[in-house]
């Protein structure tokens, strides 16, 4: 088995097109974690009160630099110091942003932005939900924030969640493990590495289902398959091995072009802002106790979970399906399924179901793991809910062995062409 | 040792291609003979385990080869009519690939495709491309997989296609070298490459057996209906209509010598002519407008 693993590999390495594609993957990763970077913006005031914009590593290096007074915990004295700084400048210039003088608000609001951001997302009035302007938001008040922030959530769960009360008690177990203070450094949460890490998973889906789409349904169609299903070990090992040296070779692509990505990125947005909390990233009212890197982390093992059950169910139509053209495209509309329900669908319990369960659920350009964990949403199945970030990763990995096991049995069986 | 094919029979949609055929293979050479469509590759297939038959079975040494599965293929090589291969793979690596597949040892390995390598006359080309050969070596390295585990059931579909005359005597020598003591079938439409070799033949036509023996005994069928005659070059077209023209050749004269099968003499001063296989294959496909004299 090991022998023929080795020549396998050795055969599916050498096929131009599969390198090709790896090339390219890879080329992807990188053109992908430079757009992030790209993305970077900073503003100051130049020469001659003109607004100059720095973009790329030199605008994170001044970014950087700005927020460092605000970096570290958000302790309730640091959030009360920032709210007496942003009502020194209300009292002066008023809260309208176009009347404050562009110096002003770089050297005094922009250093204390991620504070206030995070406090108008808790500070909403009860009654309309409309958030309350942060001028009328008294830096002793503003100071009850972690207390604010937990009242807020429970609201929203209640509102969003009132005919089921094991949700809003699931979501605020869950709350109950996040630390506080919070804790902030400027970097990857305020970069869009997390939605283009997703895409680039998504990406590397597509690419790597060309890449086993033809494994079988070439050799069908080759007639090289006739062959092989006469030689000794031609059916279910020549199966096996075929399909654990395509796994192993996209799991390669995948593990480099994703370490590539998130190398690239880090190391420009800085590998200390990892740490920053999740909350002060996306959602503060957000119930999940994570921070970036974790985040980042778990947005890549779900993701190679979500690749692997995609990889393997293409593996499965490719031993179904004599041209890899059928294969391919019915494969790459698997993928596309979610992303299709997502926009189009009307998102029933069901279809969301659906949509999560599906091999490529957990990577799409509106549907994604990275958005489930950080929305709010649970699905109904009978009378348990389950929070959709639970789904995905459960699902994937039934269906790795699911469509490992019908591939070989498929393949063992099949009748030849 | 022997190989037993008992009611087999294969339909696709409203066709039979192979119906309600039996056989019993013993070591030798036989050859399957029949026109395109026939039915032998479909016939072929189910021997060599690939093809579900509708009914019937397949039997090694009483054994069905379903039962046997991995056993039946350690002994089993099998030549497809189109032979797929890897286009990535030189012929080396595709042999290395095939004995692995087949579970050589690897100390086997190395002896074995070299034995075969040279045989064959492909020790050349070993590293080259299997897409960048010629059809006639493609062919070769097919028929190389197909011994590489020196197998006791041998199946080759059309081998000699796209070999040139003289690989063809070659391989036609090979084969009768290795067929002692294995049971080797070779189906092709091309008579001669046969003739010479198969201790027993088997004739289809629309999925059946519709012949089978030694050669001996198959062109005995033909006594008495074989004949040659002489006659002027332009009534060759009037009397292809009423007798089966076997080959014509050119006479001094401006006549033509032509050879035929029919019941009785059809053309003037015929007499009767030694058969050969080729002649009952053309008299077994009379009715075919298919069958071509390049076919034979």
């Amino acid at each position: 088995m090991k022998r023929m693993m080795v020549l396998e590999l050795k055969r599916v390495v050498k096929t131009r097109s599969t390198w090709m594609l790896a090339a390219g993957a890879l080329l992807l990763s990188v053109i992908m974690a430079l757009l992030v970077i790209s993305f970077a913006r900073h503003y100051y005031l130049g020469e001659n009160d003109t607004k100059v914009r720095l973009t790329g590593r030199k605008a994170i290096q001044a970014n950087q630099e700005r927020l460092k007074s605000t970096e570290g915990l958000l302790t309730p004295e640091k959030i009360r110091a920032a709210f007496e700084t942003y009502h020194e400048v209300y009292e002066t210039y008023g809260a309208k942003r176009e009347d404050i003088p562009k110096d002003i608000y770089y050297q005094k609001i922009s250093p204390i932005n991620p504070i206030l951001h995070g406090v108008l997302e808790v500070y909403v009035d009860k009654s309309t939900g409309i958030p309350v302007p942060l001028h009328e938001i008294a830096p002793e008040d503003a100071a009850t924030f972690y207390e604010q922030r937990t009242e807020r959530l429970a609201d929203y769960l209640s509102h969003r969640y009132k005919d089921a009360p094991d949700v809003i008690e699931k979501a605020l177990a869950i709350n109950g493990r996040i630390k506080a203070p919070f804790y902030y450094v400027y970097g990857v949460g305020d970069s869009d590495t997390s939605e283009y890490l997703t895409m680039c998973i998504f990406l590397l889906v597509m690419i790597c289902t060309v890449i086993a789409a033809p494994i079988f349904s070439a050799d069908y169609q080759s007639g090289a398959d006739d062959i092989l299903r006469c030689a000794k070990h031609g059916r279910w090992r020549l199966a096996v091995v075929k399909i654990l040296s395509a796994i192993l070779l996209t799991t390669a692509v995948f593990t480099v072009c994703v370490t590539m990505f998130i190398l690239i990125s880090y190391a420009a947005f800085g590998w200390g802002s990892l740490e920053t909390t999740l909350q002060l990233a996306f959602s503060a009212i957000s119930f999940v106790p994570l921070t970036i890197g974790e985040v980042n982390m778990l947005v890549v093992l779900s993701g190679l979970l979500t690749f692997l059950a995609t990889v393997c169910f293409t593996l499965f139509l490719s031993t179904k399906f004599k041209n890899p053209l059928t294969t391919l495209g019915l494969a790459i509309a698997g993928c596309l399924l979610p992303t299709i329900l997502s926009f189009a669908g009307s998102g029933t319990n069901l279809e969301n179901w659906i949509r999560l369960c599906l091999p490529s659920g957990g990577v799409g350009l509106r549907n994604s793991f990275f958005f489930e964990l950080t929305e709010f949403h649970f699905l109904s199945l009978g009378t348990i809910n389950v929070w959709t970030p639970y789904i995905i990763p459960v699902a994937a990995g039934i269906e790795i062995i699911l469509f490992i096991t019908l591939a070989i049995r498929s393949y063992s069986r099949n009748e030849a062409y | 040792m022997e190989l037993t094919i008992h009611q087999l029979t294969k339909r696709y949609k409203d066709k039979n291609a192979v119906n309600n055929v039996s056989l019993t293979l013993t070591p030798g050479v036989w050859g399957l003979l029949g026109a395109n469509g026939a039915g032998k590759t479909t016939l072929m297939r189910m021997v060599a385990g690939i093809l579900t038959p509708a009914s019937g079975k397949v039997r090694y040494d009483g054994i069905e080869i379903k039962t046997l599965g991995e056993a039946y293929r350690d002994v089993l090589g099998y030549l497809p009519q189109t032979f797929g291969f890897y286009p990535e793979f030189t012929v080396a690596d595709y042999l290395q690939y095939m004995a692995a597949l087949k579970g050589l040892p690897k100390k086997e390995t190395a002896l074995k495709i070299d034995e075969l390598l040279h045989t064959l006359t492909l020790a050349d080309v070993r590293n080259k491309h299997i897409r960048k050969l010629s059809g006639g070596m493609q062919r070769r390295v097919g028929i190389a997989q197909a011994l590489l585990n020196d197998p006791d059931i041998l199946i080759l579909d059309e081998p000699t296609s796209g070999l040139d005359p003289g690989e063809r005597i070659r391989f036609r020598n090979i084969l009768s070298q290795f067929a002692q003591q294995r049971i080797v079938l070779v189906s092709t439409h091309i008579v001669s490459d046969v003739e010479y070799i198969a201790n027993r033949n088997a004739i289809m036509k629309d999925g059946k057996i519709i012949a089978d023996g030694t050669t001996d005994e198959l062109v005995k069928i033909m006594d008495g209906k074989v004949w040659q005659g002489t006659i002027p070059a332009e009534q060759l077209q009037r009397y292809e209509h009423t007798v089966r023209v076997v080959s014509v050749r050119n006479e001094e004269g401006g006549t033509v010598s032509v050879r035929y099968v029919s019941e009785n003499p059809g053309l003037p001063g015929s007499r009767a002519a030694i058969p050969r296989l080729e002649d009952l294959y053309l008299w077994l496909f009379r009715g075919e407008e298919s069958v071509k004299e390049d076919d034979v």
